[in-house]
């Protein structure tokens, strides 16, 4: 069995169909038909369908409307994706701009988001590419706490920033 | 965030913008009520103070202040914090006559900028109107520390065009945090 190892604070268990249309809000037939059409990935116990948490997140969030300033970020997320696919290096200028940032804010919510940040940046690229490209509400909380500043150049920044427009 | 970050970023944003006057919208304007020693670890807040203007140019200023101090910038790398260009529009609920209500904080830091930042109670139903879980929690803690009066919470709340299903959600949400918080 594969396992996915997901941060601390976040809890990734299966629901059945029915619970995930609570989630929703919609109804269980709504849920199976985002299944079969491939909207929403799931697993069979025996004959029935099983979703994730997180898959169920990503749906509920990618239809709520963005703010300019959270599209603003989300576009410099991916900017930033882009470039960490390319080279999974430039991870440790985040790295060292999140030692820098845990020693200044030590309390509350932004010590919680870096705390998870940390985990992120020491575990595989694949979950890190994920919440950096995430329309999910814990993804746009940790892009507001982002470690990244500097992995852009300025160019590339103002590039991101003004094709958001 | 502190209050000695905060008026870096107003000093910062008002040379950029040319302006002197600065709103706070978001979870930072508390600090124009209180010092970060006097909140509860839960209303600490972000890394970033949501920077908003008034009157013409106010878009093109929110944009500025991004394009400078913003998410990802020199001066995010640089000092761990920044300041976020917001525009108050449709997403950002305020409360009928919170001009009237601001609370304007200043220091000899955030030189020559003022931050407008909303009164503690129009900021708390602003957060409840959203209804996050870190909204919930920053009410809670704050009247907790005895800082949020929840019979005036109910009266704001009363005064704002909210949906009335979800405006009674809200309600019968501070009447038992209330009771909780007083047992």
């Amino acid at each position: 069995m594969r396992s996915v190892s997901m941060p601390s604070g976040t809890t990734d268990q299966l629901l059945t169909t029915g619970e995930a249309a609570r989630v929703l809000g919609t109804s269980r037939q709504h849920v199976v038909n985002l299944t079969k059409r491939g909207d929403l990935p799931y697993e069979t116990t025996g004959t029935h369908r099983r979703v994730r948490l997180s898959d169920v997140d990503r749906v509920r969030y990618s239809t709520q409307r963005l703010s300019a300033d959270q599209r603003r970020s989300l576009h410099l997320a991916y900017a930033i994706a882009g470039k960490l696919v390319q080279d999974p290096a430039l991870v440790d200028v985040a790295r060292q701009n999140l030692e820098r940032m845990r020693a200044r804010h030590t309390r509350g919510r932004p010590a919680q988001w870096l705390a998870q940040w940390q985990e992120l940046l020491d575990g595989p690229l694949d979950e890190l590419l994920i919440v950096l490209t995430s329309p999910s509400q814990r993804s746009r909380e940790l892009r507001q706490n982002s470690p990244f500043a500097g992995v852009l150049t300025d160019d590339e920044r103002r590039a991101a920033l003004a094709a958001t427009r | 965030m502190k209050r000695v970050e905060l008026a870096h970023i107003l000093r910062a944003a008002s040379r950029i913008t040319d302006t002197t006057d600065i709103v706070i919208v978001g979870s930072q304007s508390i600090l124009g009520s209180f010092d970060e020693d006097d909140l509860p670890d839960e209303a600490v807040g972000s890394i970033e103070a949501d920077v908003a203007f008034l009157g013409d140019g106010s878009a093109e200023k929110a944009l500025a202040v991004d394009g400078a101090i913003g998410e990802d910038s020199g001066f995010h790398q640089m000092y761990g914090y920044y300041g976020q260009g917001v525009e108050i529009d449709g997403l950002i609920v305020l409360l009928e006559g919170w001009q009237n209500r601001i609370v304007r904080w200043e220091s000899r830091s955030s030189e020559p900028a003022r931050a407008l930042c909303l009164d503690p109670h129009d900021l708390a139903i602003s957060k409840l109107v959203a209804y996050r879980e870190k909204d919930q929690e920053f009410v809670h803690a704050m009247t907790e520390a005895g800082l949020l009066n929840p019979p005036l919470l109910l009266e704001r709340l009363a005064a704002t065009d909210v949906p009335q299903p979800h405006a009674r959600r809200i309600a019968s949400w501070v009447q038992g945090m209330a009771e909780r918080v007083t047992r």
